[in-house]
Parts: C-alpha cells; sequence; structure tokens
C-alpha cells in the first residue's frame, strides 16, 4: 500500500490533509525557536490549555509553574546539548488544573550545525500518570518495609522448602558474626543447631503447613548457649502461590533477659528460703520463751503463714486454688468426716491466699476449742461462689455443736479475722452466733491482688 | 580519590583563570559553546558539582552538601590542588550564589564573579515585598517531577544503557551525565538550590561581580534582577535579549560578549 493510498488516495501529502492532520492530531505538537518561543501549536495542544494559540509565548508557558522550572532546569539544556529530550513526564497549565504529559522534542539544525527551531510533541499522560503514581507509591512501601527489615536488630532470615538460607538481613550477620554472603546456602539447623531440638525448623515447618496456626514463637539455647527466641513463620514464595513455600525465621538473642530471669529466680528462692528460716526461728524463739498455753497457739498460726508461704513459693508467687487453702483447713479440722467445702473452681491471689489460710485457721481453732467441732458429732460447712462474678463469697456454718452465746466481747480471733481480711483483702465479714450453730460470712473481691 | 577525579575536573588554555560552576539540574558541559572561547585567551577550568554529572556520587556528602559551603568547599579545593591563586570564578543559576559565597571565603583570590541568571531566592517572601517568582508548592511539584523522570529514566533507560540503543554513544553518555544523580541527591539538592536564601550574602559582597540576567527568563523574573541591582554592591548588570535561564547555551556569543567586557574593565 502506497502512502497515496494509505490517506484516500489524493496523491502526495495534500497541504489540506496535512494540516488536518498536524491540527487535528490526537496528540499536542508545537514548534519553538531555539530560544524557546512558540512559532507554532496544533489546536489540540491549543485546547488542552484552553487557550488560543498567539496567548502561549514559550514553550516553557505551557507548564505549569512547577513545570516551567523543569523544563528551564533540565529539559532545555537537555535538548540544546544532545538534540533531543524524550518522554519526559511534566504537566500542562489546563483550564481545570495541571494535566499531566509526556515530553519529546527534537532540535533542528541548519547546515551548519546551529539549531533552527525545536519540535515538540506531548501526550496526554492522565492513565499513566496514575498507574505511575500508584507504582510509586508502592514502591515506597516496599523501599519502607525493606529497610525496617534490613535494619532491624532481630535476625531475619528467608529459608527455602529445603532448608537452607535463601537471604537474610544485616541483623543476622550481626549475630552470626558472618558476613552479608557467607551464610546464604547453609543449613538454618547447622546455622542455628538448637540443644535436644536438631530438626526444630523441618519440624516447625510441618506443624506451620498442617495450620491453621500462623507463627511458632518458642525460646531454645543453642550449640553456643545463646538464649534465642525463634519465631517461625510461613512465606509464599510468589503473590498469590499457595503451594511452595519459604518460611521467615525471626531470631532474637534473649541471653541477656534469660540471665537476669534466672539471676531474679535465683534471688527468689533465696529470699522464700530465707523467708522460711526465719519463721522456724520465730516458732523456736516462741516455744523457748512463751508460757505453753500461749505457745501452742501462736506457734500454730506461724506454722499457718509458713505453710502458706511454701505453697506460694512452690507456685512461683501466683494465683493459687481455693480448694489447696481449704484442703490444708479440712486436715487441721480432722478430716472430711467433719469439714466439708463445696464450689466452682477459683484461685485467688498470693495476698488473698495467706489471709484466707490465717481466716481458716482461726475459725478451726475456735470450733475446735468452743465450737462445732469440740464435739465428735459437730461438723463444719463451707459453701462459697461467685454470684456476682466479681466477688468471692465464702459461708462458714456450724452444727452440731454446744448451744451457741454470742460472745460480750470480740476474742483475739475475731478480731484478727477482721482486721486481717478487711485491711490486706479489702473484705466484709460477717459474724452469725446462730444458737444451733456459729456462721461467717466473708465477701472479697476476686479482683484485688494478683 | 583526587579532587580532580571527584569532581570531574577539566582544564583548557592559559592565561588568567577562570572557575566555571554549572548550575542546578546539569553539568559541565552545559559550559562547552562558550568555553573554547574564554580558553583562548584565559585558563578555563571547568567540573561537575559533586553528586552530578560526572563526579563521584559516592563523595556526595549529605551534611557537607547539606548547605553551599559544601559547595564554597570543593571548588576552593579544586582551586588549590590546581595551584590557582587567583581566578574570576564564573557561576549559574545556585551556583552563581554559591562562587559569591566562595568569593568571600577567597578574597583577594578572586578577582571577580560572574554571576550567569542568578537568583538570590526562587521563593517568593511576602514579609519584605521580595518576588522570588515561586511559592513552596511551585517548588514541591518541581521536586516531584524530578522523581517522576527519574522513575522513567530507571525503567526506561536501563537497557539503553547497556547497550542495546541505536542512539550515537554521545548522546547516550550525555543523557545518562543529565539523569544520572541518584535521585536522593538530586532531590536534596533541588531542596538546597530552591530553599536556599542568600540574600544576606549577597548584599555584604565586596567582590566585583557581573550579573547576567536574561529578559524572558521565566525562572528568574525582573523583579529579582532589580533586586540584584539595588543591594549587590560593587555589581553591575548585564541585560541580555535572551529567552530561557540558560544564555550561555541559548545565545552564547552574547554571554561570551559580556562576560569578555566584564574581564576587560578588570
Amino acid at each position: 500500500m502506497t502512502g497515496a493510498e494509505r490517506h484516500g488516495g489524493c496523491g502526495p501529502l495534500s497541504g489540506a490533509f496535512a494540516a488536518e492532520l498536524l491540527e487535528d492530531a490526537p496528540c499536542g505538537i508545537a514548534v519553538s525557536d531555539p530560544a524557546g518561543r512558540l512559532t507554532y501549536v496544533n489546536a489540540t495542544l491549543s485546547a488542552w490549555t484552553g487557550r488560543h494559540a498567539a496567548e502561549i509565548e514559550t514553550i516553557g508557558g505551557l507548564f505549569t509553574k512547577a513545570g516551567q522550572i523543569f523544563y528551564d532546569t533540565h529539559m532545555e539544556p537537555m535538548l540544546l546539548l544532545q538534540g533531543y529530550v524524550r518522554e519526559i513526564s511534566c504537566h500542562l497549565r489546563g483550564p481545570n488544573g495541571p494535566c499531566p504529559v509526556v515530553v519529546s522534542a527534537v532540535a533542528r539544525h541548519d547546515e551548519a550545525g546551529a539549531i533552527v527551531r525545536c519540535d515538540y510533541t506531548l501526550f496526554d499522560a492522565r492513565e499513566r500518570h496514575g498507574y505511575e503514581s500508584a507504582l510509586r507509591h508502592a514502591q515506597r512501601e516496599a523501599e519502607d518495609l525493606a529497610a525496617i527489615v534490613r535494619n532491624a536488630s532481630n535476625a531475619i532470615l528467608r529459608v527455602g522448602e529445603d532448608g537452607h538460607v535463601l537471604s537474610w538481613n544485616r541483623g543476622a550477620c550481626t549475630l552470626f558474626e558472618e558476613d552479608e554472603k557467607s551464610g546464604i546456602g547453609k543449613r538454618i539447623e547447622d546455622l542455628v543447631a538448637l540443644q535436644d531440638r536438631s530438626s526444630w525448623h523441618a519440624e516447625g515447618r510441618l506443624q506451620l503447613s498442617k495450620g491453621p496456626q500462623e507463627e511458632l514463637l518458642f525460646e531454645a539455647r543453642d550449640q553456643h548457649e545463646t538464649d534465642l527466641e525463634i519465631s517461625l513463620t510461613l512465606a509464599m514464595s510468589e503473590p498469590g502461590s499457595g503451594t511452595a513455600r519459604d518460611t521467615v525465621v525471626t531470631l532474637r538473642d534473649i541471653s541477656e533477659r534469660k540471665n537476669v530471669e534466672r539471676h531474679l529466680i535465683d534471688l527468689a528462692r533465696e529470699m522464700n528460703s530465707r523467708v522460711s528460716t526465719m519463721l522456724d526461728m520465730v516458732t523456736g524463739i516462741a516455744r523457748q520463751s512463751l508460757p505453753p498455753e500461749i505457745a501452742g497457739e501462736f506457734i500454730s498460726r506461724i506454722s499457718v503463714l509458713a505453710r502458706t508461704h511454701d505453697m506460694l513459693s512452690s507456685n512461683r508467687w501466683t494465683r493459687v486454688d481455693l480448694h489447696s487453702i481449704l484442703n490444708f483447713a479440712l486436715s487441721e479440722a480432722g478430716g472430711p468426716e467433719r469439714f466439708r467445702f463445696s464450689g466452682p473452681a477459683v484461685s485467688v491471689s498470693p495476698q488473698q491466699a495467706t489471709c484466707l489460710s490465717v481466716a481458716l485457721n482461726e475459725l478451726v481453732s475456735n470450733a475446735l476449742q468452743h465450737g462445732a467441732l469440740s464435739r465428735p458429732s459437730g461438723r463444719v460447712d463451707i459453701e462459697y461462689d461467685l454470684a456476682t462474678g466479681e466477688h468471692l463469697c465464702i459461708r462458714w456454718s456450724e452444727r452440731g455443736g454446744p448451744v451457741v452465746v454470742a460472745p460480750t466481747r470480740a476474742g483475739f480471733g475475731a478480731r484478727m479475722l477482721e482486721t486481717v481480711l478487711a485491711r490486706d483483702c479489702d473484705a466484709k465479714v460477717d459474724f452469725d452466733f446462730q444458737p444451733e450453730g456459729f456462721r461467717c460470712r466473708m465477701r472479697l473481691p476476686l479482683e484485688s491482688g494478683i | 580519590m583526587s579532587v580532580i577525579t571527584r569532581n570531574n575536573v577539566s582544564e583548557f588554555g592559559h592565561g588568567p583563570a577562570i572557575m566555571l560552576a554549572h548550575g542546578f539540574g546539569c553539568d559541565k558541559t552545559m559550559w562547552q559553546h562558550i568555553l573554547p572561547d574564554l580558553a583562548r585567551d584565559h585558563r578555563v577550568v571547568s567540573y561537575d558539582l559533586t553528586g552530578f554529572g560526572a563526579s563521584d556520587l559516592d563523595a556526595y556528602d549529605f551534611e557537607r552538601h547539606g548547605s553551599l559551603d559544601g559547595h564554597v568547599r570543593d571548588l576552593i579545593e579544586i582551586m588549590d590542588t590546581l595551584h590557582i591563586d587567583q581566578a574570576t570564578l564564573v557561576g549559574h543559576s545556585i551556583s552563581a550564589s554559591m562562587v559569591m559565597l566562595a568569593a568571600e571565603r577567597l578574597g583577594p583570590r578572586a578577582s571577580g564573579v560572574v554571576m550567569v541568571s542568578p537568583s538570590p531566592r526562587f521563593i517568593d517572601d511576602p514579609a519584605t515585598g521580595y518576588e522570588g517568582g515561586f511559592s513552596m508548592e511551585d517548588i514541591d511539584g518541581l521536586l516531584v517531577f524530578m522523581e517522576e523522570n527519574h522513575l522513567g529514566w530507571s525503567m526506561q533507560m536501563a537497557p539503553t544503557i547497556a547497550g542495546q540503543s541505536p542512539e550515537a554513544p554521545e548522546a547516550v553518555k550525555l543523557t545518562q551525565s543529565f539523569c544520572q544523580t541518584d535521585p536522593r541527591i538530586a532531590r536534596h539538592f533541588g531542596r538546597l538550590t530552591f530553599h536556599s536564601d542568600q540574600r544576606e550574602a549577597l548584599s555584604r559582597s565586596t567582590c566585583p561581580s557581573l550579573i547576567l540576567h536574561c529578559l524572558h527568563d521565566t525562572l528568574v523574573p525582573q523583579s529579582v534582577a532589580d533586586w540584584m541591582q539595588r543591594n549587590v554592591p560593587q555589581s553591575e548588570v548585564a541585560f541580555l535579549d535572551v529567552s530561557g535561564h540558560c544564555p550561555h547555551m541559548t545565545a552564547p556569543d552574547k554571554t561570551i560578549n559580556a562576560i569578555r567586557g566584564f574581564l576587560d574593565r578588570r
């Protein structure tokens, strides 16, 4: 097909056809003299700018102010020096605001090599601009994330399905005291040889691949006695791929924290031992120096404290089951025939445990000496519940004992009960001296204390 | 690395020394139309500012070059290395301010300063009534263009540089030279250039200077030239009936005549 046929068989490019082609081209076309003064602007470009061709004096004047600076400082020098510019992104000053365009230009020379004019084409780049903006945004996000990983103090490694290291960050170089390349390709289980867990990575992978767990987090020691916190997650090899998966292994050296923890445990053990020794000494001194009738009761109270202390120590001073405390009281009271309790599983804070142990000991002592447990047929029932969900309510009921007469003044036990429970546990204590049996109601907030 | 390699320094001709410092967005090739003429009877030294052209990009120190002073030090180091006792300093655009600062530091070693299309401050300062011609938003927009076009370069030009382009090697080299700057450096220097305010430094100048102002420069409005004329001591202004910001490229003859006139009067 000849050129003539292509444009309608009207012979070589006719003046009218060429003019139409130029004026209505699907791109902006402009021509300037070597100094940038416009000598031609086509209709398309004129329409884009919303100005008549004659109103636009210079090529720089087509652009927004920022675009003008960019033209003056970048485009024009390039055009004059190298003779062309290609696909430069810029903004036209349009009637409705900036309009993204891509500019290409070429300088035309005379026979002597001097520039005689410059020809410009400008393409509408609104779609491309939107796409590139999104791309730049995504690129920045990816760079930010990469920088976070790169500079993280934790060692972060990507490990292939076969357990070999694919890449690692600076934190890993520091942890393993290796350079950036030397760890690549090594087996992660050789690099991080955990004591007693030689296949930790393979086993972790298997566990994760079965789902639904997304991360495995555990602490372990390696062959160099370094304490590590290890996190294992699965990473898609390719976005959207559901099959072949690498793992991301994050290692944090927690030796320092572990050493502090070990030191604290040693300290706590030492403190517990010293408290026990101290209570033994108090008991010994009481036995030696107090009259027998007072010493017995005093030593009993101290031994309750010592026993509770031992229980809490062995439980690492965390919350304890109320049943354990009640079982102490049960053994003091003479066994399940004489002492029964019922209620849901409840744990109490170490502070509450100590107070309740002391309180129950006082109640059992009193029942044994003066109340229901002083008679073979007498017994004690304890019921407790979490009626409101926020308070523990304990009801102590005696029956089968001698007729109860309300005391004219509160004894030491009653005073201690009220003082200890109210002061240290924010509890309310009510006594009810029914003739058929003494009753006591203790109500303490569950949240108080850890 | 030597200062000469660091700044891609070139020397031409013999005679009284002239130092040529290019402006923002360019490299030393922009002097090619006036350099041969000046080199007929002068020792002309051109170089790439650190971070631009074929300078050593690794030598760009974001702290040292965070102010014009870093570039002033570079220029003086080049003069020291080349044992240039005295020179006329020629700077384009932001480097016009830079060479004026260098002249202040050099004292009698600077025999004169030629400022091509200078602007002590590009951003308007309503508080003092100064009209630099641009707002902060305009400048931010420019920085966006630089980023956009760098993306274009890195994605589209990389194969060209690898040798798959039909373009002439010289053209490829020039494209690289103009676009090669690390985008972080371009952004950094762009901010320095367009946020810079050298009005005070120019007002206290003691070195004789020539101001070359293009009458149709969209980057430097007439108001700036008027300010320069009023405030820069010992200065003379040559108004060139030229469009654009780079008269040494678009109107080399007029530029050479103006510079030669100034040199002859010294």
